[in-house]
């Protein structure tokens, strides 16, 4: 049901070109988000979330790349727009950016300018992007701030960024993200840096803001109780790609893929039987330069199955409308090895055919791979 | 090996606290260390990265870095000639030629044409002068006919190398001792420009060394004391290097240069100006330890060696010092600089060193007027070298501030 | 304030392990940091980071000491290791021969003789390693400066620590960037128990840690625990992993102590509002919870410990704040045997906790 969903994320691959060579950052990301939801996005450090969140947005810096996918967004007009097939620099993909999909960040003091006050940063947004007057905006931007329920909004309009404490910057800095409206409000992390109980408060706002603003929210996190607390849909990541994805009952209560089992048993849980020894996931989150072959989780998954995992990359399996999930205990693996020996051959072939065609062309084969 | 992360020495990590990459598994899950094993082999090729200490992985970047090589280069290259200033040079500075004054450079010429054979001869062509009789300036000409051999090692006067070795033979020299062989051409006096540049080179290029040196050891007790024990005496210390860093720094000098006596030792005032220069060469470098050491004493790393009960003196020298060393270093690199530029002003300005000590300085002062500079350029010569110095001391130090912290991140 | 404070407070008399005595306990502590203003660095008042806090950790449990940041958890754990100097109070270290010695009044220098036994985890594994100094000299600096090994001895001891908490021996000469973050940690637990240790404060040790690595780091932790017969004080802000690992916990604001108890006393049944509050803004991972009981926010941030309000701390943030709160500050009472809390109405308040929430949801 693609009209459902506002964005639609195939296959986005971004690759950073380092001097030590590529890392594949984002790998195979395959995200739907639906239309006036939140979906969270959980994932260990190194997974790709950050870069994957970036990339919705052309915001990723050289040397990083989208070198593959689609990222199609559903306007509000109707129209359908591959935000990856953009210039990043570009006047389009700068009409998006802040208009139709803001972003906020974990370290607020990083984003806002500290040599700007509170109401002209976020006036400036609205002027840009809707032509306001600058009375018409600080109006607005009052209204924003009132709507964040900032404290003494009518004093903080006019201070900087370094005069308030963390929470007040978080709402400073949502309050920018929803300036134009935005279809989707993507969030990485903004509650991380916060103590349990000011990062309650926020994730309430952000929940209000998403009923009354009707808007999508993505919700970066590396903590799977945010998620729960938060999340209507799940996409779990690891190591650049989603591993599973589905409403936030059927994923924490059933779910699928090794991987996110492992973490729900891994966190400790207030309540839960004492001294209980937790099941840790063994090893550690590779490195991308070392990205295993196969199932990118397989020298980690308790349920690994050798001459097969380590051997197969796990194609995207839809279970439900909306759940997915990347694991060959779901797939038919015969299948599965059918095709992809039948891929590798073929592509073995075009090399071939390149390589001779080269040849006949009089340059020396046989160096193509 | 480069394939690995951990091997990357500018340590590409994510933004997040811990990136974990290969590694062991859980503890007490014997199964565990076996099937984390393959991937502690994937990094077993890297176990030599891995043990290199700060030092090599400096040594790794400051490679990569162009500029800092070609610095390294220019720098060597002025010490080596400030250290065998005696043999490079095919004279000594101070002899000269009364029948040769301001002589202008000849080329060498590396063959003679012997009929209408090309023989490798290396030689010189000699000058003959016309007298203007309105003027009574001698002017010269170069005179093909005149050809004065050049060799390799030629037998000369004798001299000491390094006021100890007596010996005779320099690098390189006209066959017939006395000849005139003017490559950079000659000076006022007849004394060839060559000699005393090399010769000036060793006095610029220490004298900024010195200086620093003196600027480095007030720089790290001051900075030292101000920023490991705080309190009274930091408050002291940094009012003191506010009020020196506002005095203008050349009118401070010039008036301190010219208050040294005419007729003082040569010596004395070579060692006088390299105070002078570290009077306020010191601030800049206390600020810098001091700066280091406050950031340090709250790091983890230096609590965690109290914690293990590591007295002052051992946390200073074993855990502090070495974090910074390295910027300390590249700061000093890009300091002297400065002091050889100040050298060769005050010198130039007369203020500085004087005849008959020979730097760049002294040397420039000889090209003081246009008139001189118009129809001599070549006593411009010695500027040359100070911009070069100055020059591979500023690549260096760079290369050397951007491989200071190994460890960096991004 | 009230003259009460310079009188030794007696919390807990009988702890949870009978009659044991106390490894170490704590009284009265004070930490007050120098406000510094202008040129002349006058000090304008005095940042209470740690006031009058009183506490007994037993042998062979883990104390978990929680709260907001900036409530004075840090500043407890380096008292205690004598990073800092404490401002007043005794912290009375049981060295074993049933003479206790008083750690926060030792000279720096007496200090020395306990260094190797009252040991330290650190929060960040990067910037707590040394990058130039390689594992060996990492981890067997204590064993090295209180001259316990040296040599080949003491490569042998660290070698075995390594392997102790799951690292390879042969990485000892490695230097600290050739390792990923939940390793370094792994280093920075060996370090603090080369020696041979009987208390290990970890503050927020496993805080910065990535998920996975954090079970495996908490359960290094409690296996090493075991094998040592360590006593820890767990100084962490997240509320699941303190319950997890601790077996008491003094629950902290503005430099006191609000509440101390039983983990499973204080989390089932907290005694004062503001562990109500902490407990409930934990995120549950569980949306079957979601919209379970009541939730309680905290309008407004921590006080500021150099100027805080009058009367109870909590007060401008407590929900059941009468009157009284604003102007007297209340004592630390015993409201359950182990069990105390700094509360006026610790007796009368129904407080949710953890459990209660759990049981609502089913
Ligand atoms: N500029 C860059 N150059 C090279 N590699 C990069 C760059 N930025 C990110 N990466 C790599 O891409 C991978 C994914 O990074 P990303 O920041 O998206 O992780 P994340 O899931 O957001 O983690 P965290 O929880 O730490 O924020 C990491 O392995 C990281 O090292
Ligand atoms: N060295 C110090 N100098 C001045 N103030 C400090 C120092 N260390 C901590 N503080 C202050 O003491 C208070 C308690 O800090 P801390 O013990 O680190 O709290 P926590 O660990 O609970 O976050 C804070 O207000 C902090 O700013
Ligand atoms: S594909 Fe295999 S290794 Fe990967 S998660 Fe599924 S079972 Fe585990
Ligand atoms: S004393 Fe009053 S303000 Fe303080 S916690 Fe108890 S009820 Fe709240
Ligand atoms: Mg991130
Ligand atoms: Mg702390």
């Amino acid at each position: 049901m693609p009209d459902n969903n506002l964005l639609t994320v195939d296959e986005l691959k971004t690759y950073f070109f380092t001097d030590e060579g590529v890392v594949k950052a984002v790998d195979g990301l395959t995200l739907e988000v639906p239309r006036g939801r939140t979906l969270g996005v959980v994932g260990e450090s190194g997974s790709g979330k950050s870069v994957g969140a970036r990339s919705l947005m052309q915001l990723v810096d050289p040397p990083g790349r989208i070198v593959e996918g689609s990222i199609m967004l559903n306007r509000a007009d109707g129209s359908t727009v591959d935000i990856s097939s953009l210039d990043p620099r570009g006047p389009a993909i700068r009409a998006i950016r802040g208009d139709e999909i803001a972003m906020i960040f974990q370290e607020p003091m990083s984003s806002l300018s500290p040599v700007h006050t509170v109401g002209d940063q976020i006036g400036e947004m609205i002027e840009l992007h809707w032509g306001y007057t600058k009375a018409q905006a600080r109006d607005r931007v009052l209204e924003l701030l009132q709507q964040v329920e900032m404290p003494k909004a009518r004093g903080v309009i006019d201070s900087y960024t370094f005069e308030l404490s963390g929470g007040m910057r978080q709402r400073a800095m949502i309050a920018m993200g929803l300036a134009c409206d935005p279809s989707l409000l993507i969030a990485d992390e903004p509650t991380t840096a916060l103590d349990v109980t000011t990062q309650a408060v926020i994730l309430d706002l952000i929940r209000r803001l998403q009923e009354s603003f009707g808007m999508s929210v993505l919700f970066i996190t590396h903590a799977l109780g945010v998620i729960a607390e938060l999340a209507d849909h799940v996409a779990v990541m690891y190591l650049g790609s989603v591993v599973e994805q589905g409403s936030v009952m059927d994923v924490f209560h059933r779910p699928q893929h090794p991987y996110t089992r492992s973490l729900l048993r891994s966190i400790p849980s207030l309540g839960l039987e004492k001294k209980r020894r937790l099941e840790a996931i063994r090893g550690m989150v590779p490195h991308p330069f070392n990205r295993p072959g196969g199932c990118p989780f397989h020298n980690r998954c308790p349920e690994f199955m050798p001459g097969v995992c380590d051997q197969l990359v796990p194609p995207l399996e839809h279970l439900d409308a909306g759940r997915t999930v990347r694991c060959l205990l779901h797939s038919d693996v015969d299948e599965v090895r059918a095709r992809q020996e039948e891929q590798a051959a073929a592509e073995r072939e075009a090399a071939a055919g390149e390589a001779a065609a080269q040849r006949s062309v009089g340059k020396r084969g046989g160096e193509s791979r | 090996m480069t394939a690995d992360g951990r091997n990357d020495p500018t340590g590409h990590q994510s933004s997040g606290p811990a990136t974990p990459e290969t590694g062991v598994g859980e503890l007490s899950d014997p199964d565990v260390l076996g099937h984390a094993a393959p991937s502690v082999d994937i990094a077993g090729g890297e176990d030599e990265m891995a043990m290199l200490g700060q030092w090599k992985l400096m040594w790794i970047r400051f490679k990569r870095h162009r500029l800092a090589m070609v610095g390294v280069v220019l720098v060597a290259f002025f010490y080596f000639l400030a250290i065998f200033a005696e043999f490079l040079s095919p004279q000594s500075p101070h002899d000269y030629n009364r029948h040769y004054p301001y002589a202008p450079p000849q080329r060498l010429h590396l063959f003679l044409r012997d009929g209408d054979q090309l023989r490798f001869r290396p030689h010189v062509y000699g000058y003959t002068s016309t007298v203007d009789p309105a003027s009574f300036r001698r002017t010269f000409a170069i005179d093909d006919d005149q050809i004065i051999p050049v060799r390799l090692l030629p037998q000369g006067p004798e001299y000491r190398m390094w006021n100890l070795i007596p010996m005779s033979r320099r690098l390189f020299g006209p066959v017939e001792p006395g000849a005139p062989m003017f490559l950079l051409g000659a000076d006022r006096l007849g004394r060839d420009l060559l000699t005393r540049i090399v010769y000036g080179a060793r006095v610029s290029m220490t004298i900024g060394l010195v200086g620093v040196a003196f600027s480095l050891i007030i720089g790290i007790i001051m900075g030292g004391i101000s920023g490991y024990f705080g309190g009274v005496a930091d408050n002291i210390i940094q009012r003191t290097i506010e009020f020196l860093q506002s005095i203008p720094q050349i009118p401070l000098w010039m008036g301190l240069a010219a208050a040294i006596p005419q007729g003082t030792d040569p010596l004395l005032v070579y060692f006088l100006i390299t105070v002078i220069l570290s009077v306020l060469g010191w601030t800049g470098l206390a600020r810098v330890v001091r700066g280091r050491f406050y950031s340090l004493k709250t790091e983890d790393f230096v609590i965690a060696a109290r914690v293990d009960g590591c007295s002052s003196l051992r946390i200073i020298m074993r855990h502090m010092v070495p974090s910074f060393l390295s910027h300390i270093i590249a700061t000093v690199t890009l300091a002297v600089p400065t002091m050889i530029i100040a050298e060769t002003s005050l010198s130039f300005l007369g203020l500085g060193l004087r005849p008959p000590v020979v730097s760049w300085g002294v040397l420039l002062q000889a090209a003081q007027s246009v008139q001189v500079i118009a129809n001599f350029p070549w006593l411009l010569l010695p500027g040359l070298g100070v911009f070069f110095a100055v020059l591979g001391f500023n690549f260096l130090g760079d290369g050397l501030r951007d491989a200071a912290d190994p460890y960096a991140t991004g | 304030m009230t003259s009460e404070s310079q009188q030794p407070q007696q919390p807990e008399a009988t702890g949870p392990n009978g009659n044991r005595k106390p490894l170490l306990s704590v009284r009265n502590l004070k930490m007050h940091f120098p406000v510094v203003k202008g040129l002349m660095r006058r000090t304008v008042g005095y940042t209470k980071a740690v006031d009058d806090v009183s506490f007994d950790v037993y042998p062979g449990e883990t104390y978990g000491l929680v709260g907001e940041s900036g409530c004075g958890k840090t500043s407890i754990g380096r008292c205690i290791t004598r990073i800092l100097e404490p401002t007043a109070g005794t912290i009375l270290y049981d060295q074993g021969d049933g003479r206790p010695v008083d750690i926060a009044n030792l000279r720096n220098r007496d200090m020395r003789p306990y260094r190797s036994e009252l040991r330290m985890i650190f929060q960040d594994p990067f910037s707590s390693l040394n990058p130039r100094l390689p594992v060996l000299e990492i981890i067997g600096e204590v064993l090295k400066v209180n001259g316990i090994a040296d040599g080949a001895e003491l490569e042998a001891r660290v070698r075995d620590m390594l392997r102790k908490v799951g690292l390879r021996a042969e990485y000892l000469r490695r230097y600290p960037h050739a390792f990923s973050g939940g390793e370094r940690q792994r280093i920075g637990v060996a370090r603090a128990l080369a020696s041979n240790p009987k208390l290990v404060v970890c503050d927020e040790a496993v805080s910065a840690l990535d998920v996975s690595i954090q079970a495996q780091t908490i359960n290094l932790l409690q296996d090493l625990q075991d094998e040592f017969d360590l006593t820890y004080v767990f100084v962490a802000h997240d509320l699941s992993v303190v319950e997890h690992i601790s077996d008491r916990i003094g629950v902290m604001y503005v430099g006191k102590l609000v509440e101390t108890g039983t983990v499973d006393d204080v989390f089932s049944r907290p005694r004062h509002p503001y562990t109500e509050a902490l407990l409930s803004a934990v995120p549950k991972a569980d949306p079957a919870l979601r919209d379970a009981g009541k939730r309680i926010r905290l309008p407004g941030e921590v006080a500021d410990p150099s100027d805080p309000p009058p009367g109870c701390y909590f007060h401008p943030r407590c929900a059941y704040a009468k009157e009284r709160c604003r102007t007297e500050e209340p004592q630390m009472r015993e409201i359950a045997p182990g069990h105390s809390a700094k509360c006026h109405f610790a007796h009368e308040l129904d407080l949710k906790g953890v459990v209660a929430a759990e049981t609502a949801s089913r």
